[in-house]
């Protein structure tokens, strides 16, 4: 499986985004004039990588589908107050993230760790992933909130990241670092306690039992 | 030695972030590269895992849909109302930049001024206005119109006790369309009789007006006729 299928390898990805946007905005705009089926349309386009963006930020299934649900009732909220909006998607992610993060940070005023159930943890059907990758995909919870939005929004969502900078308002430059070092932190967090993993093929059948009780 | 730079590299190798002639640069450079090609295996690895893991995420389906539909419906509903309001805000706003919404906004503050000016003046003298006259000192008029195609006829005053009744008579003045409202209220000023112009067409009966007082007196539970029955009635009510 190549990362390449998950993003658009257009050859003026800037071109791709900007013409996205607009198209985006002339659907929200459609909504403000009245119509409802232009709401549903960008709902149908990014309610599912809504959901897995709060999914993967917040690890609990019900939290993540009240977070979608909010983001997309602050969207609807707005048409009562005409207000326009040049990039609608760029709204809804910064919402969620706000909502993900206040939710996480009441989360941590009155839970500890050791009291989260095991739901919490990304831990479903992970039957298919060897043992260290199922270390990787764990390992991708201890990252900090912009490492791991950045990697959620990009592989889990499949946003590029030229539309990731444009959602979140930065540079597209700005948000390559930000991917390479989050790659980077993710990998020894991975391989720091697998050095001798060097091939992909010969990763299986590593015994991290020994490793996780360090 | 692997650095930043190579680790972007990497990220734009994998993402396709590299027109063909990089992409195949970079892949020389991985063949004579171990440990480039090492850290390559181990992003791949990696990359592997979360698209694994990324296809074990639930499908949102219709239950979330509909609580969405009944959400925008529901706000639909309610912010059209609003969205309406506000459109009308609006356009009053656009429309007091040009003169003659400030105009209109003079005027209503005007009426808003004169309302309240009145309502003022008749809390402060409403008392005064509400003392009883005594009809005999007051003569009872009345001011009958008669048609301009009917000659004036003399109208028998109607008995009212001690006071005088003085009729008035002046012709119905035929309103022209062609003078202004204000000549018209000059016409009806001078036809007019002078003094109290709100006279009912029956004088008013003195002991009627007394027993009035009496029964007013009664009901506000203030005491202002010497009648000691009154009076008494009245404390007895109100007494323990």
């Amino acid at each position: 499986m190549s990362i390449q299928s998950v993003t658009a390898a257009d050859n003026d990805p800037q071109t791709s985004v900007s013409s996205k946007t607009l198209e985006e905005e002339a659907l929200y705009n459609r909504f403000l004039a009245g119509d409802n089926e232009a709401c549903i349309a960008l709902y149908q386009r990014h309610n599912q990588r809504l959901f897995t963006y709060c999914l993967k930020m917040m690890g609990n299934r019900e939290q993540a589908e009240d977070l979608t649900q909010e983001a997309w009732g602050r969207l609807i909220e707005l048409k009562s107050k005409g207000r326009k909006l040049e990039n609608p998607l760029g709204f809804l992610t910064r919402i969620a993230r706000n909502l993900c993060l206040d939710t996480l940070k009441s989360q941590r005023r009155t839970l500890s760790l050791d009291d989260l159930p095991d739901s919490v943890h990304p831990s479903y059907s992970m039957h298919e992933l060897s043992e260290i990758e199922e270390f990787a995909v764990m390992s991708l919870q201890n990252l900090s909130f912009d490492f791991r939005e950045v990697l959620v929004l990009n592989i889990y969502c499949g946003y590029s990241f030229e539309e990731i900078a444009v959602m979140l308002g930065k540079s597209p430059r700005a948000i390559w670092t930000r991917a390479s070092r989050a790659r980077a932190q993710l990998r020894k967090l991975v391989f720091a306690v697998h050095p001798n993993e060097r091939t992909p093929d010969s990763s299986k059948h590593v015994g991290m039992e020994e490793d996780h009780d360090q | 030695m692997i650095n930043n730079r190579h680790i972007r590299a990497i990220v734009e190798y994998l993402n396709g972030g590299m027109t063909p002639d990089e992409r195949q640069a970079f892949q020389r450079r991985l063949e004579s590269d171990e440990k480039l090609r090492q850290i390559l295996g181990q992003e791949q690895q990696i990359d592997r895992a979360l698209l694994l893991d990324k296809e074990t995420i639930p499908i949102l389906g219709a239950p979330a849909f509909d609580k969405f539909l009944l959400k925008l419906n529901t706000s639909t509903a309610a912010g059209d109302a609003g969205h309406a309001a506000q459109q009308r805000f609006d356009s009053a706003l656009s429309k007091g930049s040009n003169g003659f919404g400030n105009k209109s906004m003079l005027i209503g503050l005007a009426l808003v001024g004169l309302t309240a000016g009145g309502m003022i003046s008749a809390i402060v003298f409403e008392p005064v206005i509400r003392q009883p006259v005594p009809p005999h000192t007051a003569p009872a008029l009345v001011s009958r119109p008669t048609p301009p195609s009917a000659p004036s006829q003399a109208t028998a005053p109607v008995d009212s006790g001690n006071a005088p009744a003085v009729v008035m008579e002046h012709p119905a003045r035929p309103y022209s369309t062609t003078r202004t409202a204000t000549a018209d209220r000059q016409a009806d000023a001078a036809t007019r009789p002078v003094g109290n112009r709100e006279q009912p067409d029956t004088p008013i009966d003195e002991e009627d007006v007394k027993s009035y007082l009496k029964r007013q007196d009664l009901n506000t539970g203030v005491h202002t006729v010497g009648d000691d029955s009154v009076h008494a009635r009245f404390k007895v009510g109100t007494s323990k």
